[in-house]
């Protein structure tokens, strides 16, 4: 049912507010169906790569392709139709909705009618709204959120409001899922079900997955490429093995006087 | 949590249950009223009607989508001189096209919508507050034109409504004569009946699209319009789309208001009377479209109740006039208005929430223990 996932080229990406510089010449492929992270430091620009990705930030230069379509100038609606889900780091649903109206929403760009087919129930609208609901419980059910779809939004605890946001941005059908901190917050048990949905999108749907999140055993567990960013620039791109073992990385994280202090334990022989 | 989530869903099942019999028989007590009540109460009930048309028109642009409209009163006058223009026939001094009324009828609700469309490129843009600012501008260039434009409006006197008419038929006047069960069906209660149709076609339309995935999107950029654009949600379009189709029921409302006044002056359509259908959406609970009825039936009755028995309510009556039952009805829905707004800020809806569960008997506690997942 789904399409296969999309490749992301990101070039050149730099996004300056007022001065400061949130990213700069920010450059990396994420591969068709694969799980990209993109890790760093508070503040290293992984919010504001993501804001781009989805169309909310207009970076003053670069490129950003989904399988060769160009992304950035787009409205975030039309971002939405080329196959860009987004799931939110704090799990905002819409407080007013059920659970099952929230997923709905996901099915917002595929659905067909306005206020007149809505108000007179013509038969396009009607068919449009079932199969939506058909669709959405679909979707529950693959990620184990159907029992809660009659329930007000607002009710949700935390845990479950992430499972239902991830399964509203695989309602839009995406090609690439944008997942920002899928795992904050959670307890140890829930962190391992949010690493088994992750691994089961990209390979039961073969959607790619980029995904931005703090905890490096997550992170590492699951991904094949992972992006280190530190103030705005791309310190590396690799194999999880690799990146950790990256001077630069541990540089980023641990400072560089951290960085100095792990050389010289290196270089000298123990006495 | 677990708990609180399967109450709610009981009471979502008891909402079922309890709605068809109480619309059933509110229906059938709304139909027979007119076979009982004099005049005066017929007339209350008509403007009501005519009134929550625009309440449940501003209550989609408020509480649905979390706008503010002050120019509420400007699309009423729209329909009501829209109407008045449309159907009167021309003279030398005041303009008119001399359609059929019925066209005509149709015509002006169409052109309070065009105007709210036209108003659109802001209503799209500007959100909450600042559109409540700029459509301030409205209500004072409306203002202006009722009192200059002598030929359109009649200026300070007013103009005469021309009456509706589809055929022979007066459809608020008193030919062909009809009756039902005896009682004749003179101009309040076809007054009555037209304008109750009328507002129950309007709430259903309403409610058909609040429950779609326009009134969806509608919530979705109110509870948080930027994770709405990120679902594909085109936030300044639904914007637009919710003015323009509250405008719609303002002129509906505009013309029905018309017809049943029979006169209309310019200083009725001011920014009062949009800081009313404001309260009669906020008295109703912001969000509801049962509310916004509710609230309609009680910001428009209760200046023409308070008239009623002003002689009963001691220090109203009489001579002393500065302190009539208009005056009276501000204060009292003002003070209603803090009330809910610190106590109940679901207003009138909430109300009947409390009733429905009051009046569900309790279930055994056992059922409280079903497994939740």
């Amino acid at each position: 049912m789904t399409a296969p996932g999309a490749r992301l080229q990101v070039s050149d990406v730099t996004v300056r507010f007022a001065g400061v510089t949130a990213l700069s010449g920010v450059t990396f492929t994420a591969e068709p169906g694969t799980i990209h992270a993109v890790i760093g430091p508070n503040g290293a620009g992984k919010s504001s790569l993501f804001n781009v990705l989805s169309g909310i930030y207009k970076p003053a230069e670069g490129s950003v392709r989904v399988d060769g379509s160009e992304l950035i100038g787009l409205a975030p609606h039309r971002v939405t139709a080329l196959g860009v889900g987004r799931a939110f780091q704090n799990a905002s649903m819409f407080a007013g909705l059920t659970v099952e109206e929230n997923l709905l929403l996901g099915r917002h760009r595929l659905g067909r009618g306005g206020v007149f087919a809505a108000g007179l129930r013509l038969p396009y609208a009607r068919r449009s709204e079932r199969e939506a609901r058909a669709k959405v419980r679909e979707v529950a059910e693959f990620l184990g959120v159907d029992h809660l779809l009659a329930l007000p939004a607002a009710e949700l605890p935390y845990g479950e409001a992430k499972r239902v946001d991830i399964a509203r941005a695989l309602a839009t059908e995406p090609r690439l899922l944008l997942l920002d901190e899928p795992a904050a917050g959670m307890h140890t048990h829930e962190k391992v079900e949010v690493r088994d949905t992750i691994r089961r999108i990209a390979a039961e749907r073969q959607i790619t997955v980029l995904l931005v999140e703090h905890d490096m055993g997550l992170v590492m567990g699951i991904s094949e490429q992972v992006t280190v960013l530190d103030f705005g620039q791309v310190v590396t791109t690799g194999p999880p093995g690799r990146v950790t073992s990256d001077e630069a990385v541990i540089a980023a994280y641990l400072g560089r006087a951290g960085a100095a202090q792990k050389a010289r334990s290196e270089s000298q022989p123990p006495s | 949590m677990f708990k609180a989530a399967l109450t709610s869903s009981k009471q979502a099942r008891a909402g079922v249950r309890w709605r068809v019999p109480v619309a059933v028989v509110a229906g059938v007590v709304l139909l027979a009223i007119p076979l009982y009540a004099d005049r005066f109460w017929l007339n209350l009930g008509s403007f009501a009607f005519a009134a929550a048309i625009g309440a449940v028109g501003l209550m989609i642009l408020v509480g649905r989508v979390g706008q503010l409209s002050l120019a509420h009163s400007f699309f009423l006058a729209v329909g009501a001189y829209g109407y008045i223009w449309l159907s009167s026939p021309a003279t030398e001094e005041s303009w008119g096209l001399g359609l059929p009324s019925l066209a005509a009828a149709v015509v002006a609700v169409a052109l309070a919508g065009l105007a709210g469309l036209a108003f659109s490129p802001l209503a799209g843009r500007l959100k909450g507050i600042y559109l409540g600012v700029a459509s301030l501008a409205l209500v004072f260039i409306g203002q202006h034109v009722l009192f200059t434009a002598e030929p359109l409006t009649g200026g300070y006197n007013g103009r005469n409504v021309p009456e509706l008419s589809i055929g022979s038929f007066q459809v608020f006047g008193v030919e062909p004569e009809l009756s039902l069960f005896g009682v004749p069906l003179r101009q309040a209660e076809r007054g009555w009946y037209v304008t109750l149709l009328i507002l129950a076609l309007t709430t259903v339309f309403a409610v058909l699209v609040l429950r779609s995935r326009v009134g969806r999107a509608f919530a979705a950029i109110r509870d948080g319009e930027v994770h709405a654009a990120a679902l594909g949600v085109r936030v300044a379009r639904y914007r637009s789309v919710a003015f323009t189709l509250s405008s719609v029921y303002a002129g509906l409302a505009g013309v029905l208001l018309a017809l049943l006044f029979e006169r209309v002056v310019p200083e009725y359509w001011d920014l009062f009377l949009s800081l009313e259908y404001l309260a009669m959406v906020v008295i109703g609970g912001q969000a509801s479209v049962a509310g916004a009825i509710a609230g309609a039936a009680f910001v428009s009755s209760l200046p023409l109740l308070l008239q009623r028995y002003s002689d009963a309510i001691p220090g109203m009556g009489g001579a002393v006039s500065n302190f009539g039952p208009a005056y009276v009805a501000q204060i009292l829905y003002g003070g209603m208005i803090v009330l809910i707004l610190f106590y109940e800020p679901k207003g009138l809806a909430a109300l009947a929430t409390r009733a429905r569960k009051a009046l569900t008997p309790r279930r055994p506690v056992a059922a409280d223990r079903t497994p939740a997942a």
